[in-house]
């Protein structure tokens, strides 16, 4: 969760495995748009010798889509490179590291940043410097700096980072997956226990982040920064997605590589693939685009999680029992957007293409003070599902989705069973940093051994 | 599939083919892709067409995908294009026989 380890092919390529997507308007820098897409599930902040790094061999992509047909429209893509100073030792460092261009950092990435469009591909950086992981106060005594240092500006005015971070989702995978145990239900499931606070089963594990700091109008058709929340113009749809080439052939020192690239993960809405998609249809639901996934719909209209819930919570959830019409509002929610007319002041609509991506409307300002963690639930409009926030508790708003609030907003005919809108995995997250790339630096491996 | 028109995929294939192929099953390929290419090239025999086994400058993979077709893949940078070859396949078949035999 919300896409760690997901599928089964992917669970098996972690450098390659997307863990989360977020999109916003930057709260500090309204007219610019942050995108994040990390990966390398669960590391633990003390992974040496062999520190997590990430793929050379991958293609790492954001892709925005601005004219609402759900096709690639403006793509930024990140390659990698490891270097190595001293092949003849096993040393990720051999002293301290207090700068980027340390000559004690043995083994280090760069990266190249290239915008396409239309077929165009522009270069933005090239060279560009990941921060090392975060060992320890002995050989990275002043892990802020590094980072802080790994903040690069392209040529076109855009931000970016690439390196560790700290995962800031957030969730009780051990509660959640021993069948479904949510809060504050226990004693009611099928197999009652006491009571127990929520574990966040992510705490101090770290990701490899990939952020993009862009202007709006670097992302709209006709390059303009949207002001009207009604116009429909004014939202992009987009997902994160890695490719490895199509033919690799294991050759001793160096490997073959060859043919285009092939998708082996993407996401968009968190949680899709793991907890909709079926196990059947994992793997290839990651190597679709989202403007097949009309090919999917039928589990977003009839998700298992919602017959699910009745069973595993007797008596819980009865109007969701009862209730046996297509849930035509999580198709809104996450494969079409909300159209205007259903929540005041609000549209992400795209039209009627399902595609799987974050929408997010640019037009609607950053909520710079208390931002509800349950974004649309709670009345927050820059929040999920309006793109995604780093701050947007989505295990808890999908799951009371799935629970049935949201069925009012196209079946007002529909009244959610209490439950639904107290239902909980009963986990924080860690906190978000106020400056870009805005994910907390990572737990040191001396910290947390 | 990157851009790349059939007619310079084949140019640079042809000179590309043999380094790949014969790190599979130590076939030349060249003559075959060509008389795939031309269905006039096809009745001519591949003996009289001189082989060029320059390098293109990248790895080049060959994948058979229907045998009782002749269908062949194959991959260079991040190009790929299909062939129908039943000449190309039976000879790379041959050579796969072989090799399982020396397994």
């Amino acid at each position: 969760m919300s896409s760690h380890r997901e599928a089964p092919s992917i669970s098996k390529d972690p450098v390659a495995d997307n863990t989360d997507t977020y999109a916003f308007v930057s709260p500090d820098k309204p007219d610019f748009v942050t995108m994040i897409m990390n990966y390398i599930p669960g590391e633990s902040p003390a992974g040496g010798p062999n520190f997590y790094e990430f793929g050379e061999d991958v293609l790492y992509e954001f892709v925005v889509d601005n004219d609402a047909d759900a096709e690639p429209d403006v793509v930024y893509q990140f390659r990698f490179k490891t270097h190595v100073r001293n092949a003849n030792t096993f040393l990720y460092n051999f002293g301290q590291i207090k700068s980027l261009n340390s000559p004690n950092w043995n083994r280090f990435q760069t990266y190249s940043v290239a915008r396409v469009i239309g077929g165009h591909t522009e270069i933005l950086g090239s060279d560009l410097l990941c921060p090392p992981v975060n060992i320890g106060p002995r050989s990275t005594p002043n892990y802020a700096a590094l980072s802080a240092a790994a903040v690069h500006t392209l040529s076109d005015g855009s931000k970016v980072f690439a390196g560790q971070r700290r995962d800031g989702f957030w969730v009780d995978l051990g509660s959640i997956f021993d069948l479904g145990t949510l809060r504050p239900f226990e004693q009611l499931h099928l197999i009652p226990s006491a009571a127990a606070a929520g574990h966040n089963s992510l705490k101090n594990l770290s990701v490899h982040t990939i952020a993009i700091q862009v202007p709006k109008r670097r992302l709209t058709k006709g390059n303009w920064n949207p002001t009207d929340a009604t116009d429909q113009r004014a939202v992009i749809g987009m997902y994160a997605r890695a490719s490895r080439r199509k033919a690799r052939i294991l050759s001793g020192s160096k490997d073959v590589e060859s043919g285009p690239w092939v998708q082996v993960s993407r996401l968009g809405n968190p949680l899709i693939n793991e907890v909709i998609t079926p196990m059947a249809q994992k793997d290839y639901w990651n190597s679709e685009h989202p403007k097949a996934d009309s090919q999917f719909v039928n589990q977003v209209l009839h998700p298992e999680l919602a017959g699910l819930l009745p069973f595993l919570y007797p008596g819980v959830f009865p109007h969701l029992a009862a209730y046996s019409k297509p849930r035509a509002d999580l198709q809104a929610v996450l494969m079409t957007g909300i159209p205007s007319g259903i929540i005041p002041g609000f549209q992400n609509y795209t039209g009627p293409v399902i595609a799987d991506m974050l929408r997010l409307n640019l037009a609607i300002p950053p909520t710079k003070s208390k931002p509800s963690p349950l974004g649309l639930l709670g009345g927050d409009l820059a929040g999920f599902p309006n793109g995604r926030r780093l701050t947007d508790n989505v295990v808890t708003i999908e799951v009371r989705a799935i629970a049935g609030v949201t069925i009012p907003l196209v079946d007002p005919s529909f009244t959610p069973d209490g439950a639904a809108a107290v239902v909980q995995d009963g986990t924080s997250g860690p906190g978000v940093g106020s400056k870009f790339p805005y994910l907390l630096n990572p737990k040191s491996g001396y910290e947390i051994p | 599939m990157t851009e790349l028109s059939r007619r310079a995929f084949m140019g640079r294939a042809a000179a590309a083919t043999a380094a790949g192929v014969a790190a599979t099953s130590g076939i030349v390929a060249l003559p075959g892709l060509i008389a795939a290419a031309s269905p006039v090239a096809a009745s001519r025999s591949t003996q009289q067409t001189a082989l060029d086994l320059s390098p293109v400058g990248q790895d080049v993979v060959v994948h058979v995908q229907d045998a009782s077709t002749g269908e062949v893949l194959i991959m260079v940078g991040t190009a790929e294009t299909t062939f129908h070859d039943p000449e190309l396949v039976s000879r790379l078949l041959k050579g796969a026989r072989t090799a399982g035999q020396e397994a």
